[in-house]
């Protein structure tokens, strides 16, 4: 499932590169292929890289991944505040190509940290990028992003909660890919198809600039006038940049912190299925009779009641004689709750107050027997090969 | 596993920047992006508790253990729901293990309307006492991993822990011995061994597998075979509960090494075969009948981890009080908190035992060795001389005594081959 998860992180790097590249840089099938194998090659090596990795000393390796890190976040802010701010075509296709050969270091270094953030935010940013384009492009980023990156951190996810329980995890894989797809596609369609709706059209570059080709004189430079608003831009990155890398390293830090507590995740010993008798649904109210027969009947099922509670539930199948011959004891004021409950529920003759009395003082008895002599619990549990037998009704 | 999500803080955070980044620079898409996290962060926290309820949770373990023992806890799963479950966690609690929390994982399929038997194998490690296990928890994350939702099962269920039982081999070495039990010490119907005795009428709850044929024809009513009954050796502990005998703490107190020894002593006599009991006087009577079985022993070992040296009777009273508990012929083992005790007393004792038939065996903790804690510290001098005059009362009256101080733990002490030893047989005119 690691795999699985790792070919999804590569098409989530592919797609952001792709994404960023068709919207501002010079997009062409040999060149998309060109970043397709550049990537490839360069998890490859960053999966490779994971062994070396881990025989740094931990510290040592946090704080190497706390400064990339930080150096990463200044970058991506500084980029995507340019972008924001002076969003010219030209600025933003140089952003790009920048942006897609910082990619490959990151994915070079995905194994330094025990999850690769860096790559995946990489990957956002690349598709902020993109979208800033606008039209279906855009919405095909930010939809095809928020599937891959679900689908990766569901795999990612199975993958660990697997291999720290020692689940071989390969029966499970087209399962875990099946409830996260679940989860993630249905969201990831609804945002593309939304963006698209929003904003259907590409947003359009601006107009070329008219030169000026009237004659100037050699020795007078043009004046460049300063750009307000690329200075401006600047600033707020600065600041941004410095509170982003007080946050994500107070982040870092506490993430460490905390309460460590031992947690011993031994290997069950799994015991085989068995079938369970199900839980009776309470909500359904039992059909109430009026009169006299209502009374014996409530009487009865008060029994019935009294016997689940003391372990001998009523199995389904069971009809009132069954029942009393397998509860058994006592025997005669049991008989007689019984046969009272059947005439009163099946019969067509007129109840009287006497068999109302002998129900309710039968059924009070048969309790009263219950609370003193507990009956040998009923076993909760239907045996496969019972539950197939033919009842032969 | 960590049940905090590495991606869920991450991931947010980064969602709401493309939100504003999205705002700022009006693309929609980054704007429904950011929505779209949002919407499936909120599916993740529902999916994650979705059939939960549904899912029951039950603990099945033994009652008790002895000290660093392997035992296996069972717990069953049961799916109530109408879909397969998959990927569940337990979690459990084992007071007397090392770890804080024990997870075992139900990776599924499992049914509707079916269970598994999940088991953990845990390890005694806590010293002995009253532990709890629980309570249980059955937990499930989402498809993104990005919540685990809880279910706590507010179950506990007490669990005691027993010293560690030695067998010792100087009580071994006594050999069983045949007491002439006076009364029933299990059941009250006739005996269970193979000597014949004869054949009586029937009486109400008879086994009608003892039915004697020939006899009933002939008599023409019901008649059963009787057999003689089994004598069986009785073991009766005497153990030493006053107050004046606490002394030490923790792992060095005379209580520890009273419960370990009694531990060991009671547990001996269980396995030679004897009837065994356990009888003391502490802030109430404990008082344990001779019979057998495991069963009987956990009584006697869960009367121990529960004691406390609250008692105002010496241990000598205790033994005059209940004199009459000793079977004719038993094998009566006095376990004293201190040797501190006056050896005329104790030697009257000793004969009054042995005048009926009683075997008696002493072993002794040393309180005036112990640190104290409720008293002034007895000098060296007097304690050893107290000692000495203890060892050399008993071992006059030629019964095998065994003295523990706080110099080696009661492990060590029980180990020791020379532990309980029998007294050598001295004739007169033999050489010391």
């Amino acid at each position: 499932m690691s795999a699985l998860a790792s070919a999804f992180l590569y098409l989530l790097t592919l797609n952001a590169v792709a994404s960023a590249v068709l919207a501002w840089g010079e997009a062409s099938p040999p060149r998309l292929a060109g970043w397709a194998v550049a990537l490839g090659v360069a998890l490859a090596l960053g999966e490779r890289l994971g062994e070396p990795f881990s025989a740094i000393e931990a510290k040592r390796r946090d704080r190497v991944a706390v400064f990339l890190a930080t150096l990463q976040l200044s970058v991506l802010a500084l980029a995507l505040v340019l972008a924001a701010a002076s969003p010219t075509p030209g600025l933003l296709g140089f952003l790009a190509n920048v942006l897609c050969g910082y990619q490959l270091l990151v994915l070079l270094l995905v194994r330094l940290t025990l999850h690769p953030r860096g790559v995946v935010g990489h990957s956002l940013a690349l598709v902020a990028l993109a979208c800033l384009k606008g039209g279906p492009l855009a919405a095909w980023a930010a939809g095809s992003t928020l599937a891959l990156m679900g689908l990766y951190v569901g795999l990612d996810h199975h993958a660990r909660l697997l291999s720290a329980h020692r689940v071989d995890d390969g029966p499970h894989a087209a399962h875990a890919l099946g409830r996260t797809a679940l989860l993630v596609l249905p969201v990831a369609l609804a945002v593309g198809m939304a963006s698209y709706r929003l904003s259907p059209k590409a947003r359009p570059g601006p107009p070329p600039e008219a030169v000026d080709e009237s004659y100037r004189p050699l020795d007078k430079k043009p004046k460049r006038e300063l750009d307000l608003r690329a200075l401006r831009a600047l600033v707020v990155t600065g600041l941004a940049g410095a509170v982003a890398v007080y946050f994500v390293g107070r982040w870092i830090v506490r993430s460490k912190r905390g309460e460590h507590r031992s947690i011993e995740t031994p290997e069950p010993l799994r015991g085989r299925l068995e079938r369970v008798q199900p839980e009776k649904d309470r909500s359904s109210p039992r059909r109430e009779l009026r009169g006299r027969r209502g009374q014996v009947v409530r009487a009865y099922l008060g029994l019935l009641d009294g016997a689940e509670r003391a372990g001998f539930a009523r199995q389904p199948y069971e009809t009132p004689s069954e029942f009393a011959d397998a509860l058994a004891e006592p025997r005669a004021t049991l008989a007689e709750a019984t046969d009272v409950f059947q005439l009163a529920r099946y019969g067509q003759y007129e109840v009287t107050e006497e068999d109302v009395v002998r129900a309710e003082r039968a059924a009070a008895a048969v309790l009263a027997h219950l609370a003193r002599h507990p009956p040998k619990r009923r076993a909760g549990i239907i045996r496969d090969a019972d539950a197939r037998r033919p009842t032969g009704r | 596993m960590d049940e905090r999500s590495p991606w869920r803080g991450f991931l947010t955070v980064t969602a709401v920047l493309a939100g504003l980044l999205g705002v700022a620079s009006g693309s929609a898409a980054l704007v429904v992006f950011a929505a779209g996290w949002g919407a499936l962060v909120a599916l993740s926290f529902a999916a994650a508790r979705r059939d939960l309820g549904r899912l029951v949770v039950r603990r099945r373990l033994p009652t008790s253990s002895f000290e660093a023992h392997l035992l296996t806890v069972d717990v069953s799963l049961e799916n109530h729901s109408r879909r397969s479950a998959r990927f569940v966690l337990v979690e459990d609690t084992f007071g007397a293990g090392l770890a804080d929390r024990q997870s075992v994982f139900e990776a599924g399929p499992l049914p509707p309307l079916h269970r598994r038997v999940l088991s953990y194998r845990a390890f005694v490690a806590r010293q002995w006492g009253l532990y709890t296990v629980g309570p249980l928890s059955i937990g499930r994350f989402d498809p993104l991993g990005l919540f685990f939702a809880r279910r706590p099962v507010p179950r506990l269920e007490p669990f005691e822990v027993y010293p560690r039982a030695v067998e010792i081999e100087g009580l071994a070495a006594l050999g069983g011995r045949s007491s002439l039990a006076a009364r029933e010490l299990t059941q009250a119907a006739a005996g269970q061994s193979s000597s014949f005795r004869g054949v009586r009428e029937f009486q109400a709850g008879d086994d009608v597998r003892r039915i004697h044929w020939p006899a009933t024809a002939r008599r023409g009513t019901p008649m059963v075979r009787e057999h003689e009954r089994d004598l069986r050796p009785v073991f009766l502990l005497f153990l030493d509960l006053e107050r004046s005998g606490r002394a030490g703490l923790g792992r060095r107190s005379t209580l520890e090494y009273l419960v370990r020894v009694a531990t060991s002593l009671l547990w001996t006599a269980h396995r030679r075969g004897d009837a065994f009991g356990l009888l003391a006087e502490g802030e109430r009577l404990l008082f344990v009948p001779p019979a057998l079985g495991e069963a009987h022993l956990a009584s006697c070992l869960h009367q121990l981890v529960i004691a406390k040296q609250g008692g105002s009777l010496p241990l000598l009273e205790v033994v005059e009080r209940h004199r009459e508990e000793v079977p004719h012929g038993a094998t009566a083992a006095l376990l004293f908190a201190t040797t501190d005790v006056d050896p005329g007393l104790l030697g009257r004792t000793i004969e009054i035992l042995r005048s009926s038939a009683t075997q008696a065996i002493v072993v002794a903790i040393d309180s005036l060795a112990f640190p104290p804690i409720d008293r002034p510290p007895t000098p060296i001098e007097v304690a050893r001389d107290r000692r000495s005059a203890f060892a050399t009362r008993l071992a006059s009256l030629g019964v095998p005594t065994a003295i523990l101080g706080p110099d080696r733990t009661a492990e060590e002490g029980l180990a020791d081959p020379r532990f309980l030893a029998p007294v050598p047989l001295r004739f007169p005119g033999a050489p010391a």
